[in-house]
């Protein structure tokens, strides 16, 4: 798979455009989904995607042969996504679309995860530029904080420093959501399991939350 | 350490370490416990499945626009070489080509010939200048688009022009000019005038169409049949060649049960457009009618001015609209329409007299109808599709007059309210129109309308139309956003990536 990729690549930047078709293929969904939660909107995440394909077709030459290419699309694709939100903040969009899974919820159930998703996501995009790709990598996405660094084009100190401080931001304007969580003795273990260092994915392999 | 925690940068032994201190201190559990739920929380935010087609969709999407980026740089190098307002002109076309995917993907449903569709709107996302020269009613039609201007459709006793600015109808019969707001999509609006992509953006599941192999003026074409339910029929050619729509042919049903032909040929592709074909000034002496919403907004300005320092302020239009429970609404154009249901946020419902359905959530909407059930997916939440009724109805219907706004400040039921009144022209066709007194009752205290009367100009005395009171609520009867299709019910999911 790798070496097919790697072929793939080197047909790619050579002008192969069927090449880097498949490449679109093989990492597009990937790229949606990365655009879709910096501007939790389909359209806007289908321009991204496409976008970002875009430019890297343009940029292939530049592209060192041998290295990851998932990390160095993904490096473009946030940048399409920060330069998307400023482009957005000029124009102040429409109100959000929430998407939430609807089955089997009751209908006061369902009203209060869409307010707690709206909400979530407003304050997500509230946050400064990179601390929201910080987020949007590590947290959404289930990159490492080396894997977010380098899709940042940043230090991994950076990277924890844009984490702490959006989670802090998160924490302290969510803090109405947050409520009864004061004392979660019960939680600390499986909170600690689900973060142990060991089960942290790699590039290529998040799993769909 | 907990710092490590969250980075997911705690070996073992420090786990344990962090568990240990967490056990008697509270204030860090607390602290753990907060953030592990903000971490929870973003975990929970779902984005929704593009489809397993997806990859291929953007893959085919991609490549299309980077072999139009090459053919127009080849093109421009021949030139004065690539301005930059040409390279956003190429973002358009490209954007214009994802409408048409959209569309396909949209319409593509679980019937595997289908592709009849994603042929024929492909061929016409490609279009970026065209010249149509065709019959229409038997009459000549001439249709100009462009991504740079707008579209241009002319007939013998009509004129429309659109563009990024508004859309302007002349009939020349009568010398009257109708303003309307601008398309949001003018390139989508030209192709559905020039093309008629409309048709098949009435495609319903159970119509019927095929492709076949032809030959056009003795060139090898595609040709696409379709034949509708609702009574009209259409054969489209597809160059094989230029894989663009070559000519088209359409026949409906008058209302006599005669049939009404439509022929267009003779399309020109990437043709220079005069910018001026999209300029409008109104003929001398003509009747201007501006029905641009910009134009009848200052109604509720009016009023909320005339409230000021009152929770009405706080009144908006869409706030009006999308947070109310309308009860035996009867409207001008859904005359069999008898209950909607609306809570912002959750979705709307709708019901008419013939046991038909609609439940709207998110993007989603389910319909069951006398034909079946289907589930499909919509550009519009259910916000902005309320929103958009009610505009409709005001863009389509009501026209300001020169008699100012009356606002009233009153009491009901020993609660404040304020009364405006306001008065229109009302278009009921084309040819007809009415006089029409609009009377809209706001609560103060909470601020929200509560009331609206419609009055009719019935030989110089004021009739009562359509009277709507509005009630709020606490609390919505239950089931009234779900729904399961009947049993015995064939269910198409239109949905995107589902198909």
């Amino acid at each position: 798979m790798q070496g097919d990729e790697t072929a793939l690549v080197a047909r790619a930047g050579a002008g192969d455009i069927q090449a880097f078709g498949s490449l679109a293929e093989m990492h597009g969904k990937r790229v949606y989904r990365l655009a879709y939660r910096f501007c939790w909107n389909g359209d806007d995440a289908h321009d991204i995607a496409q976008e970002t394909f875009i430019r890297a077709f343009e940029y292939l030459r530049g592209f060192r042969q041998g290295s990851d290419f998932g990390p160095w699309l993904y490096r473009i694709a946030v940048n399409v996504c920060l330069a998307h939100r400023q482009r957005e903040q000029r124009a102040r969009r429409a109100a959000l679309l929430v998407p939430v899974e609807t089955g089997g919820a009751g209908e006061e159930e369902l009203a209060e995860r869409i307010a707690v998703s709206s909400r979530v996501q407003e304050e997500i995009r509230r946050l400064p530029r990179r601390q929201q790709a910080a987020v949007v990598l590590f947290e959404l996405e289930g990159l490492s904080v080396d894997e977010t660094a380098r899709a940042m084009g940043c230090s991994t100190g950076s990277v924890k420093r844009h984490l702490h401080r959006a989670r802090e931001t998160l924490r302290r304007r969510l803090l109405d959501l947050l409520a009864g969580t004061a004392d979660a003795s019960g939680g600390v273990e499986v909170g600690l399991q689900s973060r142990s260092a060991d089960d942290e994915p790699m590039v290529g392999q998040t799993a769909a939350r | 350490m907990m710092n490590l925690w969250s980075d997911r940068q705690l070996p073992g032994e420090g786990r344990d370490g962090l568990v240990a201190h967490l056990q008697p201190c509270a204030a860090c559990r607390s602290q753990y416990a907060q953030l592990a739920r903000v971490s929870a929380v973003l975990r929970g935010l779902d984005v929704p499945d593009p489809g397993e087609s997806y990859g291929h969709i953007l893959s085919t999407a991609v490549q299309e626009r980077i072999q139009a980026a090459q053919r127009r740089s080849r093109a421009w190098a021949l030139g004065s070489g690539m301005a930059r307002a040409t390279r956003l002109r190429l973002l358009v076309a490209g954007a214009v080509l994802l409408v048409g995917i959209v569309c396909v993907a949209v319409l593509r449903g679980p019937v595997g010939n289908t592709s009849a569709f994603a042929d024929t709107l492909k061929a016409m996302a490609e279009v970026r200048t065209a010249h149509a020269v065709g019959t229409s009613h038997g009459e000549k039609t001439e249709a100009w688009l462009s991504v740079d201007h707008g579209y241009r459709i002319e007939l013998p006793d009509r004129l429309r022009i659109g563009t990024l600015e508004a859309t302007w109808d002349w009939d020349r019969h009568s010398n009257k000019v109708m303003i309307y707001d601008p398309e949001p999509d003018v390139m989508r609006r030209a192709l559905a005038e020039l093309s008629g992509t409309h048709w098949l953006a009435e495609v319903r599941p159970g119509d019927e169409y095929q492709t076949s192999d032809a030959s056009l003026e003795g060139k090898a074409a595609k040709r696409i049949d379709i034949r509708s339910h609702e009574g009209w029929s259409a054969t489209l050619w597809i160059d094989a060649d230029t894989e663009r729509v070559a000519r088209m042919e359409r026949s409906r049903t008058a209302g006599d049960g005669s049939p009404v032909p439509e022929d267009r040929t003779d399309f020109e592709y990437g043709v220079t457009v005069d910018p001026a074909l999209f300029e409008f000034e109104p003929p001398a002496e003509a009747t201007v009618v501006d029905a641009r919403i910009g134009s009848v907004r200052g109604i509720l300005d009016e009023a909320l001015k005339a409230a000021e320092g009152t929770p009405i302020h706080e009144v908006t239009e869409e706030k009006v609209r999308l947070s109310r429970r309308q009860a035996n609404w009867l409207d001008f154009d859904h005359p069999r329409r008898r209950e909607a249901w609306y809570l912002r946020g959750v979705g709307s419902r709708r019901e008419w007299a013939d046991g038909g359905v609609q439940v709207r959530q998110g993007r989603t909407v389910w319909d069951l109808g006398p034909r079946g059930a289907s589930v499909t997916e919509t550009d519009n939440g259910p916000d902005q599709a309320l929103a958009f009724d009610w505009l409709f109805s005001l863009k389509m219907q009501v026209f300001p007059t020169d008699r100012p706004t009356e606002v009233t400040p009153g009491e009901r039921d020993g609660a404040p309210i304020v009364q405006v009144t306001s008065y229109f022209t009302n278009r009921l066709t084309a040819e007809v129109t009415h006089k029409t007194k609009l009377v809209l009752v706001f609560g103060l205290h909470p601020g929200r309308l509560i009331e609206s009367s419609c009055y009719y100009d019935v030989a110089g005395e004021w009739r009562l139309g359509e009277h709507t009171r509005l009630g709020y609520p606490e609390k919505l009867p239950e089931g009234v956003f779900e729904f399961k299709p009947p049993p015995g019910v064939t269910v198409r999911d239109m949905r995107t990536g589902r198909g």
